[in-house]
């Protein structure tokens, strides 16, 4: 026998000698396979934990941050990868792996959507104007009833995810439609985004509070989606190989997007404070605590380490910083809305309880999303053209 | 990069040209400051600066009234502070957006980012004209200084005037800075031509009347020796960027600071959290508006449809629906949250703009501001350069509209205590207003005649990049004068490419050499294969920006402390928040100047410029790239670089002229 196959007939008996090993727990939860009914079980068992714990108010106040995480991550890449996207057909550039993540992200909408009956269901727990809080104006009066609120929810899922499907498939390909262009089709689907994004920002978190409101928390939570899911893209992405590693920069635009967000929350923090708005000093008081303080400087810290980054790019710290601000943007959700209905800014064993179960149903649901919605099955990458 | 016009992806996006095919780096030259060199300017230039100069008088006219007549009663008028907003919205708009362009490297910018940066500048020093001069009365800075007291009771650091005034002065020195950093290249080909026109003239070989001696003498003045080498031009690229940089934060700073002091003020109807963004994107929006109608207008007078395309109109015209779609937004979120959730006197505004006697404000918002520029949803009306420029327009008068909502309506309620009619339109807020339009417009003509509204070196680029080269005539590269001493020898190239590689040739084998490359346009391949040491402006900015922010925020705090009489440590620890924003503005403007300072430094500027001229030898910043190689051992290095350079492959560095200039 001679050396070399000698090698590979050790190499095979090596092989085959792991295969052969009994499967652990970990390898039988990480089979593709078997992952959805593990994330079911655990995403059931954990959440019907918390609402052991927790009881049926505890246990919706808890899931309500939670199910808003797991809404940032297609609501967020949505303009994130329609701008990328337009950005590619200005200056065609090769697919990258950043790219192909904001869309796998895309296909967790009808997830989000499926796992927003609960909270449609406890309306009247959460939202004060559904357990018959005196409205602030008479356009409220009717604007916060039942029947509007869910023709709202139902009409921004419809568009959510029809976005979802249009811009989960490949389009953008700028070098094989460079000539035709379709600005349309990006300006459709930001408008879209901003409108139903504002609309549920109004419905679903602001309404927590029974009187503040703030005309920016549209512009603020959408910022923040964007933020949660780029810094998750940026997290699993895989590095990026052949001509698209020219474009490694995946830190600037999530440093930009953490700037705006955090000069968003500055200036309305500036704005309502001073003034004798005593809606806004109760809403800001709820959130002034050590917990909320704390968080507050650590964002700070965060964004500013994100912006000096930016200076000094690679792979290892892009991942680094990306999830200080996924842990910055989960508990910022949770800033917004646990106050209002708790009095005060805490993470409690509940809360996490519920974020664990919320993600497993969506490791769970996603194969019978995609089952139910062909479009949404994003295609591989194309070979990369050579660069311009 | 393919010459082929039909080929390139890039200029086939939107089917347009992004430069005209037969626009050629000579060619652009002599377009361009063939507009600020001709003998007389056209009929229109006269009956605008007329019109313009009739508007000024009329200012005057109610300068004279408000000193003389009216200097003992206090100026109660919100109109003038909503045309002082709306000059300040589009100077931040123009300037922002330039600077975003440049930032972005976008290729369109390169022929309009001129007339935004001249909108940018001549918008603020409007806006500080407008500020200070109807005021007329003695005292009239103090609220503007900080180290300075009314009474001498309490120097009013944190008032809002001093903000303004610190914020308007930071912006029209970084306009200014941005403005004059992009011009100084197209100053000197100015001054080349007006060099060279005169000398045509006194050759008698010239037609009409020639630039004056003194005009070619200050564009000298200004081009501070510009030689347009390769070093040059890289600090000029990276002194530009940073400069800009400056810019769009400074903008974003001021807007943020502006709508939070509004925000946070006592009168009702002003405390929407999204005052911010809807004051910023109005800002753009009309920025956007006045600029790109500048643009289709000069486009149509002097004809420079070669240079400012149709896609140019296009993008435009993009900018402004999306723009438009933006300022709708954030007026259907804020009237939407103030119906939803605001309090009786938000709510009684809006129902009196829609159906009181607001109403006429509010419907001019939604009719010039909101509705014209849906119109660009239209693939023809893109490309109309009359429905830009009519609907840039519009979108001026609405955000106008939008600013008198803001800052009018809500000092008109019972919160306020001022009388009944202060804020009520009158002749002198519409003659004040008028002329400080005449202002801008006879600004902006005056730099039309003298300066080139269209940057060449960045509109020579796009020629380089994407039409094919200019056909140049072979010189034959002979030895002459060889039995004298020679001091330099030079060497000419048609491209970038040619003259980098006979760097690389030279300096491959000694680096001894001391070689000079100048050409037209920036040239990172030159500069690569020079190999000087450098160090980054952008670090100098930075030092010199916190040195300015913190030294401003220390004389702040020095007068909050020494300064008054009532200044203790608790008067200093309620008052230091209100100097941040000023500092920031101080920093990036100190940041601006010495960016400035180190390109000029650096650059060894002013300088005389010491060109090769003679028979045969063409200028650089025509068409011609240039190589300058310093003599210093005599007749055997002169002709071993002659050689060597004539040696190489007629494709990969053979100049296309050379010559020796004599000791």
């Amino acid at each position: 026998m001679s050396p070399d196959a000698h090698r590979r007939s050790l190499a095979g008996a090596r092989v085959r000698a792991v295969t052969a090993l009994p499967r652990t727990a970990r390898a039988f939860a990480l089979d593709p396979r078997r992952r959805a009914a593990v994330g079911l079980g655990i995403g059931a068992a954990a959440l019907s934990l918390a609402f052991l714990l927790g009881g049926w108010r505890g246990g919706m106040v808890s899931y309500l941050p939670a199910w808003l995480c797991l809404l940032a991550l297609p609501a967020g890449a949505l303009p994130v990868a329609i701008m990328v996207e337009r950005a590619d057909a200005w200056r065609p550039q090769p697919e990258t792996a950043l790219l192909e993540t904001l869309r796998w992200l895309l296909t967790l909408m009808p997830v989000a959507a499926c796992l927003v009956l609960p909270i449609l269901f406890a309306l009247p727990v959460l939202y004060p104007w559904a357990a018959g809080a005196p409205q602030p104006s008479p356009l409220a009066a009717i604007w916060f009833t039942t029947p509007f609120v869910l023709a709202r929810v139902c009409i921004a899922f419809t568009v959510w995810i029809a976005l979802a499907i249009l811009f989960a498939r490949r389009g953008g390909e700028p070098w094989g439609k460079a000539g035709r262009i379709d600005d349309g089709r990006a300006v459709l689907g930001l408008g879209l985004h901003m409108l139903f994004g504002s609309l549920m920002a109004g419905d679903l978190v602001m309404a927590a509070s029974a009187q503040f409101s703030s005309s920016l928390s549209g512009l603020l939570l959408m910022a923040g989606w964007s933020s949660l899911a780029l810094s998750a893209a940026i997290l699993v992405a895989p590095p990026d190989v052949g001509p698209s590693r020219r474009r490694l920069d995946r830190l600037t635009p999530l440093a930009i997007l953490l700037a705006i967000w955090a000069a968003m929350h500055i200036v309305q923090a500036l704005i309502l404070r001073p003034t004798d708005l005593t809606e806004a000093a109760a809403w800001y008081a709820a959130r002034g605590n050590a917990g909320g303080r704390t968080l507050a400087v650590f964002a700070g810290a965060v964004v500013v380490l994100a912006a000096a980054t930016t200076l000094k790019p690679g792979e290892y710290r892009a991942r680094l910083v990306a999830a200080l601000a996924l842990a910055v943007q989960m508990l910022a959700l949770a800033w917004l809305v646990t106050p209002s209905l708790r009095g005060t800014f805490t993470i409690t064993l509940v809360d996490t309880l519920a974020f664990v179960g919320v993600a497993g149903l969506a490791i769970g649901l996603q194969p019978l999303a995609r089952r139910f919605f062909p479009g949404l099955v994003v295609a591989g990458a194309a070979p990369a053209p050579p660069h311009h | 990069m393919s010459a082929n016009p039909v080929q390139h992806p890039k200029q086939r996006l939107y089917g347009e040209r992004i430069i005209a095919a037969d626009e050629t780096v000579e060619g652009i030259g002599r377009t361009v400051t063939g507009i600020v060199l001709a003998p007389s300017p056209p009929v229109h230039w006269w009956i605008a600066f007329a019109g313009a100069c009739g508007l000024i008088v009329v200012f005057a006219v109610s300068l004279v009234h408000l000193w003389a007549g009216n200097a003992a009663t206090p100026v109660v008028s919100a109109l003038a502070i909503a045309s002082y907003d709306w000059w300040v919205g589009i100077a931040h708009g123009s300037l922002l957006v330039s600077a975003v362009l440049l930032l972005a490297g976008v290729e369109w910018r390169c022929a309009v980012i001129r007339i935004a940066e001249t909108v940018a500048l001549l918008g603020a020093i409007v806006a500080g004209f407008y500020a200070l001069l109807p005021l007329g009365r003695p005292g009239w800075l103090d609220p503007a200084l900080p180290w300075r007291g009314a009474v001498g009771l309490l120097p009013p650091f944190g008032s809002p005037a001093a903000w303004d005034a610190t914020g308007l002065a930071c912006c029209i020195v970084v306009c200014a800075g941005l403005w004059y950093v992009g011009l100084l290249p197209d100053l000197a080909t100015l001054r080349d031509g007006a060099v060279e026109a005169a000398q045509a003239r006194a050759k008698g070989d010239g037609a009409g009347r020639p630039p004056s001696l003194l005009r070619a003498r200050v564009f000298s003045l200004l081009a501070v020796g510009w030689r347009g080498s390769a070093v040059q031009w890289q600090r000029w690229i990276e002194a530009y960027r940073a400069i800009a940089l400056l810019g769009a934060l400074l903008v974003i700073v001021l807007q943020a600071g502006a709508s939070v002091e509004l925000a946070g003020s006592a009168p009702p109807g002003r405390h929407d959290t999204l005052l911010p963004v809807t004051l910023l994107v109005g800002a753009v929006l009309s920025g956007v508006g006045i600029t790109g109608a500048l643009i289709v207008v000069i486009r149509a007078v002097y004809a420079l449809g070669g240079l400012i395309t149709r896609r140019h109109l296009d993008v435009l015209s993009r900018m402004i629906l999306v723009l438009g779609l933006a300022s709708l937004y954030c007026h259907v979120a804020e009237t939407l949250s103030t119906l939803l959730h605001g309090d009786a006197v938000a709510r009684g505004i809006v129902a009196r703009g829609v159906d009181g006697d607001l109403a006429w404000i509010s419907w001019t918002i939604v009719v010039c501001g909101l509705l014209p520029v849906q119109v660009f949803w239209l693939p023809r009306a893109r490309r109309s350069g009359l429905l830009i420029a009519l609907v840039g327009a519009l979108v001026a008068i609405g955000t106008y509209a939008d600013h008198v909502m803001l800052l009018v309506v809500s000092l008109q309620s019972e919160a306020v205590p001022l009388p009944a009619d202060a804020n009520v339109p009158g002749i002198g807020d519409v003659v004040t207003f008028a002329g400080s339009i005449g202002l801008f417009l006879a600004l902006l003509l005056l730099v039309l005649r003298s300066l080139p509204i269209v940057s060449i070196a960045q509109t020579r680029q796009l020629a380089i990049a994407h039409n094919a080269p200019e056909a140049t005539a072979a010189v034959a590269a002979g030895p002459d004068d060889t039995d004298v001493p020679i001091r330099q020898i030079g060497a000419a190239f048609a491209t970038e490419k040619s003259l980098a590689a006979a760097v690389s040739a030279l300096l491959g084998r000694d680096r001894g050499f001391r070689l000079d490359a100048c050409g037209p346009v920036p040239m990172p391949g030159v500069f690569a294969a020079l190999r000087p040491v450098e160090h980054p402006i952008r670090r100098t900015a930075l030092v010199s920006s916190l040195a300015g922010g913190f030294g401003f925020l220390a004389l702040c705090l020095a007068g909050a402390l020494w300064l008054s009489p009532l200044g203790t440590g608790a008067r200093l620890q309620a008052s230091w928040p209100f100097f941040v924003l000023p500092s920031v503005a101080v920093a990036l403007a100190t940041g601006t100047l010495a960016i400035l300072v180190t390109l000029l430094v650096r650059s060894r500027l002013p300088q005389r410029s010491t060109a090769i001229e003679g028979p045969g030898f063409p200028r650089s910043g025509r068409n011609r790239f240039r190589l300058t190689a310093e003599i210093r051992d005599g007749m055997d290095d002169a002709e071993r670089i002659a050689r060597r350079l004539a040696g190489l492959p007629a494709d990969a560095g053979r100049p296309s002229a050379m010559r020796r200039v004599p000791r």
